[in-house]
């Protein structure tokens, strides 16, 4: 787990962080208040996450630590969240819980896309059976509500990190194919695609090079408003207890833990929630904000 | 006549979509799991067991002979039976459907009964602080995960505060089953006690439940109210000096809760989903929690019963909306075919 | 000029400029715009697109939103009232929809999509309708007015009419129920934007006399607004000649026609075509941007006549006749 995660921090490299913060993004990103709330929102939850080893003042406390003498403490100098049932920091175990839930946010959205999107441009470029079947089959996987479809593949899997991942993927690829598909079909019949078609040029490459590329906006929109639901859905999984097991620090987790010592430790069930909130709002926002940026058109598009 | 085609159409496309859920179901319970028959079987159950439940359900068999007898077990209506509660999954779903129904319902009325009017206010306000707080809430309530905010209510009003009850349905009684929702059936049985006591019991759960339903509506309503007031009608009609209130009641909003009703499947959709948390913080007796516990306790038959009739009343329920939105607006065929 | 003329006039606009500010800079729409619409009369607004005389009609009834726009001066009297004084509310509730009405030019959008033609048509009617009498009209009156007014404007079996929606009329039908509507409250002004550009122009004529025939029976008073000479002569009493927020001259119709006196004029009606004439004649040039225009007669650039003088030095009035007025330095 630990392997996997560090992966991540060789990505905001020099070269990356110069490309992005020319003037036009600082523009996009910035230019009104809720926006640049919510991109420093991102910004400093995924810096948070990445940091965490760097940043928790006790990082032997992510997973298995006991210390019997600290337990469930108040909020105080040494412990600034508190401590929970097993004496941990809860501090660093909320630092350490975005590191996980950030990551399988980013990879249940990063497969949803790898399958929905191309199973959409054929739906949207080929009628008939092709487009018939991808398209119901897509229907069959949004009638079930996500929770409910990622608790029986969890039950049927077991849960861990890559079963969660797979099932929460699993309910998310069709909207993806919706929405490409829908605009693959608007964009199927502009005239520079009939023109490409007659001239020859394969249907692979008329898709990726020219049609895909339109759609990008849309799954840009829809991928970062989705990182966000999919941090709310991974952790109602782990509240419920189908997600990731303890000892992982998870948020959803955490406040379930608080549950059996509540009222007494409000801390254990405060700080993980609005760990949530945060990390949640800042996606919202600067979902909302990119499509407001990229097309008015899509005011309508929701969770 | 066209409204006819258009149902029947509808309907004639339920079936594909209900066997590819059967389909599904069936794939998640055989197909899926490493080993079926023990996970069917239960942690309990030891390796004698496992194999003759194994011969008993045919799981030796091609897969599309197991799908055809699993069919016809489902068109028997025989789910199997749970295997904490030892009776048919059949019978405990049916029991604990309306709780969840009625948890479901009240959050509805609250999201469109409250979702509605403040996007409306919001966007009459454009870009007031009323508007800019409105947003803030609006994006606040979809960010905040439902089950802390649940659990946070609890803490301050019914721990804290002792104001509100921290769980359950109903202190004392029931009222007489007549619907099994007891809102419902306190009135009709004219219970007041019952009344109060589902009321109150009522209020966390379904306002925290709704919160994201708000949330979603209020910012529906406000892109759509936004979008109507830029029509020409509103300008002919404000300049006919037509009263504000009628313009914005009677004519941009019948305009602009177009696309905030075709929402309401989805809408009801996500509820549905949120019951599963809302239910297990607040120990709310509904197919939620149901859910939940027979997770905890490996009961697969009864998952799989749960995902099969929510799968199946989702998409009841998105038909029945879609033909209602029909029914007001024959115009809207169009728009659902494109 | 004197107090009893002043008096017979129902609608008189004094004077006004009125100005957009934009991205691109200050859009003199409007730049001392005078015009007086008598009681009974009906006062054709002819010119070009963009000549302002839409954004005319629409100060009289305070439509203009400021910002961007911003009334620089003038006065907008309908009978002893300035309406420029008067609040948003008072305007609302006391002249539009009642003293004064509007026809649109778009016969589709004003009409709402989702309530059929009797609903708006009753709600126009029990919303601003004005009691005779001064006792609110019984329901069952109004229902019948609606009928009447529709066979008035020629739509027979009003009743179906009723029941439809906007989306189920053609344009020449919708344009009619728009028509009823602006006769409906009984107003003392009406004003026609445009009415009928949008359609045929067989069409047009049934429209025209169906609107004439209206206004003698009710003795109202009109604004019309159109860039169609001919629709001018058919319809309109007398007529002013707008180009680029100036006036550029009112006279009777009859008299306009047969004797122009502002070059623009003279050249617009030499561009109506007609059989006798050989060439179409143009007018050279383009209408000028409005944004840092001349301070003078802004048809300047492209006059046949102009003076030196008149670049800078806007015209004033000059009596040709006692009923026929011209804004230019070649008269005065």
């Amino acid at each position: 787990m630990n392997g996997r995660v560090s992966a991540l921090q060789s990505l905001p490299g020099v070269g990356l962080a110069k490309k992005l913060l020319n003037r036009r993004m600082l523009r996009l990103f910035f230019r009104d208040k809720l926006t640049g709330l919510g991109t420093v929102l991102v910004l400093v939850t995924f810096f948070l996450a990445v940091a965490a080893p760097v940043l928790s003042p006790f990082p032997e406390d992510a997973y298995e630590n006991v210390r019997v003498a600290e337990r469930l403490q108040s909020p105080s100098a040494k412990h600034w969240f508190g401590t929970d049932r097993m004496g941990r920091d809860i501090f660093s175990r909320v630092l350490y819980g975005g590191r996980v839930t950030l990551f399988i946010a980013l990879a249940v959205t990063l497969l949803s896309i790898a399958i929905g999107v191309p199973l959409g441009l054929v739906a949207g470029y080929y009628s008939g059976a092709i487009h018939e079947v991808i398209m119901r089959v897509a229907d069959v996987f949004l009638a079930i509500p996500r929770i409910i479809l990622a608790l029986s593949l969890a039950a049927a899997l077991g849960p861990n990190v890559p079963n969660v991942i797979v099932a929460l993927s699993v309910s998310f690829w069709p909207r993806f194919t919706r929405i490409v598909e829908a605009e693959t079909q608007s964009l199927r019949h502009e005239l520079y695609i009939e023109a490409s078609q007659s001239l020859g040029v394969s249907p692979v490459s008329i898709l990726f090079r020219h049609i895909f590329v339109h759609t990008l906006p849309t799954i840009i929109v829809r991928g970062t408003l989705g990182i966000g639901f999919t941090i709310l859905l991974a952790a109602t999984l782990g509240f419920i207890g189908v997600g990731v097991s303890p000892p992982t620090p998870e948020w959803g987790l955490m406040i379930a833990e608080s549950r059996e010592y509540l009222p007494g430790t409000w801390w254990y069930a405060l700080f993980p929630g609005l760990a949530i909130f945060l990390t949640v709002m800042g996606y919202i926002l600067m979902g909302d904000s990119l499509r407001d940026a990229m097309d008015p058109r899509l005011r309508g598009i929701e969770g | 006549m066209e409204v006819r085609a258009f149902v029947f159409k509808r309907l004639v496309l339920l079936f594909p979509i209900l066997f590819g859920l059967l389909l599904l179901v069936f794939v998640i319970s055989r197909v899926v799991p490493a080993d079926p028959a023990a996970l069917l079987a239960g942690p309990m159950a030891g390796r004698e067991q496992v194999e003759s439940l194994r011969h008993q359900l045919g799981l030796d068999r091609p897969l599309y002979a197991q799908f055809l007898s699993y069919l016809v077990q489902l068109g028997k209506g025989d789910l199997g039976s749970s295997l904490y509660s030892n009776r048919p999954v059949v019978e405990d779903l049916i029991a604990r459907f309306p709780a969840t129904m009625e948890l479901t319902l009240v959050a509805m009325t609250l999201a469109i009964g409250l979702g509605i009017p403040l996007g409306t206010i919001a966007a009459l306000r454009r870009n007031s602080m009323i508007d800019k707080g409105l947003t803030i809430f609006s994006v606040g309530g979809l960010s905040i995960a439902s089950f802390w905010l649940g659990l946070m209510c609890q803490l301050f009003f019914g721990m804290y505060l002792n104001l509100l009850p921290i769980g359950g349905r109903i202190v004392g009684a029931p009222p007489t089953t007549v619907t099994g929702l007891y809102l419902l059936d306190s009135l009709i049985t004219g219970s007041l006690g019952a009344l109060w006591s589902s009321v109150v019991h009522l209020l966390l759960p379904g306002l925290t439940l709704s919160m994201p339903a708000i949330a979603t509506i209020m910012r529906f309503t406000r892109s759509g109210v936004l979008d109507s007031l830029q029509r020409d009608y509103v300008l002919y009609e404000r300049a006919m000096g037509l009263p504000e209130r009628v313009v914005v009641v009677k004519y941009v909003l019948r305009n602009a809760l177009n696309a905030t009703i075709a929402q309401i499947g989805l809408i009801f959709g996500a509820l549905l989903a949120g019951t599963v948390a809302i239910e297990t913080v607040f120990d709310w007796p509904g197919l939620g929690l149901y859910a939940v516990s027979s997770i905890l306790l490996f009961d697969y038959k009864a998952i799989l019963g749960v995902t099969l009739i929510s799968g199946i009343t989702y998409v009841l329920v998105n038909l029945g909306v879609d033909i209602l939105l029909v029914l007001i607006d024959p115009r809207g065929i169009r728009r659902q075919e494109a | 000029m004197h107090r009893t003329a002043e008096e017979s006039h129902l609608l008189r606009i004094k004077d006004l400029a009125l100005e957009f500010h934009t991205e691109r800079g200050v859009v003199q729409a409007l730049d001392g715009v005078n015009l007086a619409v008598a009681k009974g009369e009906v006062l054709g607004l002819v010119g070009e697109s963009g000549c302002g005389k839409t954004v005319t009609g629409r100060s009289v009834l305070g439509l203009i939103p400021c910002p961007p726009g911003r009334i620089v001066r003038g006065e907008i009297w309908l009978d002893q009232e300035n309406l420029m004084t008067l609040s948003q509310e008072n305007l609302r509730s006391r002249v539009r929809g009642s003293r004064i009405t509007l026809v649109p030019q778009d016969t589709l959008g004003p009409l709402n999509p989702v309530h059929t033609v009797g609903t708006q048509m009753g709600d126009i009617l029990k919303y601003k309708g004005r009691s005779r009498n001064g006792r609110p009209n019984r329901p069952g009156s109004d229902h019948q007015e609606i009928l009447d007014l529709l066979r008035a404007v020629h739509l027979p079996d009003p009743d179906k009419i009723l029941a439809k929606y906007p989306a189920e009329l053609s344009g020449g039908q919708r344009q009619r129920i728009l028509i009823a509507m602006a006769f409906l409250p009984r107003p003392e002004l009406i004003i026609a934007d445009e009415p009928t550009t949008a359609l045929d122009v067989t069409v047009q004529a049934q429209i025209l006399k169906i609107f004439r025939d209206l206004v003698a029976r009710d003795g109202c008073s009109v604004l019309f607004i159109t860039h169609d000479m001919g629709v001018v002569a058919t319809i309109c009493d007398r007529v002013s000649v707008m180009y680029a927020g100036q006036i550029a001259e009112t006279a009777p119709v009859r008299k306009l026609f047969e004797s122009p006196r502002h070059p623009y004029t003279v050249k617009l009606l030499d561009s109506v075509p007609s059989p006798e004439k050989k060439e179409i004649s143009q007018i050279p040039g383009t209408v000028p941007t409005l944004i840092n225009i001349n301070k003078g007669c802004r048809f300047y650039d492209r006059c046949p006549q102009r003076l030196d003088r008149c670049r800078d030095h806007k015209p004033g009035l000059t009596q040709a006749d006692e009923d026929h007025a011209v804004f230019c330095h070649l008269f005065g």
